[in-house]
């Protein structure tokens, strides 16, 4: 090994570990705060001796961040939240900083159970009551915002609307597990908006998996007009996409405010919900459905805009691209939309793979779990090369 | 004599000086910007006063492993950098992190205070793995934590955090 000791002070003793202990000064030096003495105390062995305890905040919070990195679930973190005082002054602002709501566990054994249901009322009501003050401080770290199988009937009659003034990513999964559900009246309140939602603002709105009865982008939605107003960012993430929701979209945006709108980022994931049966054809009635948003919506049509995957996992990306730009002048020049917009709107349009789209961080930093993209990349590596093999 | 063979000297807590590669000592910032400031001042030995020997000793030999690696840049934003990648920590990193509890914590500290970015991310992925999959009862025990709330606090705690649970 290259690296050399030397002692330069031969006349002085080896450290013994008290002597080493004694002079050293690093957990009191580095650690501020009021409690740090009394905790040091009330612990039962040797006084000096390091504990997890001596550890300045800034370096727990690097603790907790992976301790919740690896799951989904946020069992851990919760955990820590549990243990003491300390502990739980850092993680609670992580557990916190992105609220998660569903009605139903995400193992969904326990979907149809209505007292699930009852308990996610119970939850709703308490964050959005106003009547705690250290709930009102937890919310305030709220940055992100998921929303699995929410349904706008389950919040019809609470009291107070959640507000979470740092909210910057809303994402919303609806798929037909809501509509369908027996606990779910879902008609009975036709026409009524989403009270929970009706006071929040994101900047990113990431919406999954939607149907048309779910899209909150198709008529009649359900989501609150309001909840438009600050977005400058919009994903999909769709492995699918009914024909209902294009005919919809068609018909235009009614009502909403997309001023702020800087970029759409439309995503087909390689983990299917509905149709395995990706072919060209596909792809094809895909362009279809993206048609309207990208030219002829007024909120969307000049807003620049991201395909991302469009050719799955069977074809060649090049050749998937050109096919559907191709489907794109044949509608734009069926709309009477002049050569030079066509392609002056087709340069706002970028197709990306999978793989470049993941090696751009700053697209879905903050946005998007890089485990779950990692997850994307490998379902598309395991297809590649099954195709070459 | 070539610029990598370019000795310094460290002066821990405990008054031991270690001679060491510069290309190793730059495996801290702190120490990097330090010599920087301080210029080529031969035979002049920097102090570390917040770090004993045993365990510069043991920094010293992680610093050693990675001396060719690329250094970090300076202005990455350490939390943020390290908080998205998953805990994976590599295989001499994990073989080389087996220590007790104490030498661990002293070896974040000091990793913190030396500001060494993956080694403090190693430290803080070790701890990280420790915690996971453990109840808060399990993980008191595990740091020897004594429970400072009283039941009512834990109860409203739960209950606030209701949300959280499957």
């Amino acid at each position: 090994m290259a690296k050399s000791k030397k002692k330069k002070t031969p006349t002085h003793p080896i450290p013994t570990r008290q002597s080493q202990r004694a002079l050293k000064s690093i957990p009191t030096s580095v650690i501020s705060g009021p409690q740090t003495p009394q905790l040091g105390s009330e612990r039962p062995y040797i006084k000096n001796h390091i504990s997890v305890l001596d550890l300045p905040i800034e370096v727990l919070d690097q603790i907790f961040s992976h301790v919740s990195c690896d799951n989904d679930t946020k069992d851990d973190l919760l955990s820590c939240c549990l243990v003491s005082k300390r502990f739980h002054q850092v993680s609670a602002p992580l557990l916190w900083s992105h609220l998660n709501l569903s009605p139903w566990s995400k193992c969904r054994d326990d979907e149809g159970d209505a007292d699930r249901l009852s308990i996610y009322r119970g939850i709703l009501d308490k964050l959005c009551s106003g009547k705690s003050k250290r709930v009102d401080g937890l919310v305030k770290r709220v940055k992100y915002l998921t929303l699995y199988h929410h349904n706008h009937n389950w919040c019809g009659d609470m009291k107070g609307v959640l507000r979470l003034p740092n909210l910057q990513v809303l994402q919303i999964n609806l798929n037909s597990g809501t509509w369908d559900h027996p606990h779910s009246p879902c008609h009975d309140r036709a026409g009524e908006r989403c009270k929970l939602i009706s006071d929040i603002h994101p900047s990113t709105i990431i919406i999954r998996d939607c149907e048309t009865s779910t899209n909150p982008l198709s008529r009649p939605s359900t989501w609150p007009l309001s909840i438009w107003r600050n977005v400058h960012d919009l994903f999909f993430v769709s492995s699918d996409f009914g024909s209902d929701d294009a005919d919809h979209m068609r018909l235009g945006l009614p009502g909403m405010l997309l001023d702020r709108l800087e970029s759409i980022t439309w995503i087909f994931s390689p983990i299917h919900t509905r149709n395995l049966s990706l072919n060209i054809t596909m792809c094809y009635f895909k362009a279809y459905y993206l048609f309207p948003f990208i030219f002829s919506l007024k909120q969307t049509k000049n807003v620049p805009f991201t395909i991302v995957n469009p050719a799955q996992f069977i074809f060649d990306h090049q050749a998937i691209v050109e096919h559907i730009k191709r489907t794109f002048v044949k509608y734009a020049i069926k709309l009477g939309m002049r050569r030079e917009d066509i392609d002056k709107r087709l340069g706002q349009i970028r197709f990306l793979t999978m793989y470049q789209w993941i090696e751009m961080r700053g697209e879905w930093e903050g946005k998007f779990d890089e485990r779950e993209l990692l997850e994307w990349k490998k379902v598309i590596d395991r297809r590649h090369s099954g195709i070459r093999g | 004599m070539s610029d990598n063979k370019q000795k310094v000297i460290l002066q821990t807590s405990d008054d031991e000086q270690f001679t060491v590669e510069k290309i190793v000592a730059e495996r801290s910032a702190m120490i990097k910007s330090m010599m920087e400031d301080l210029g080529e001042q031969e035979g002049q030995a920097i102090p570390l006063p917040n770090v004993s020997s045993s365990v510069l000793t043991k920094i010293l030999e992680y610093c050693d492993h990675h001396k060719n690696e690329p250094l970090p840049a300076a202005d990455s934003s350490d939390a943020d950098d390290s908080r998205r990648k998953t805990s994976e920590i590599g295989e001499w990193d994990a073989r080389w992190i087996q220590v007790d509890q104490e030498m661990l914590f002293e070896i974040i500290l000091a990793a913190n205070y030396l500001d060494i970015k993956p080694l403090l991310d190693v430290g803080c992925k070790t701890v990280a793995n420790m915690i996971k999959g453990k109840t808060p009862e399990e993980i008191r025990k595990l740091f020897n934590i004594t429970n400072d709330f009283t039941p009512e606090e834990e109860e409203q705690i739960r209950k606030e955090n209701e949300w959280a649970e499957e």
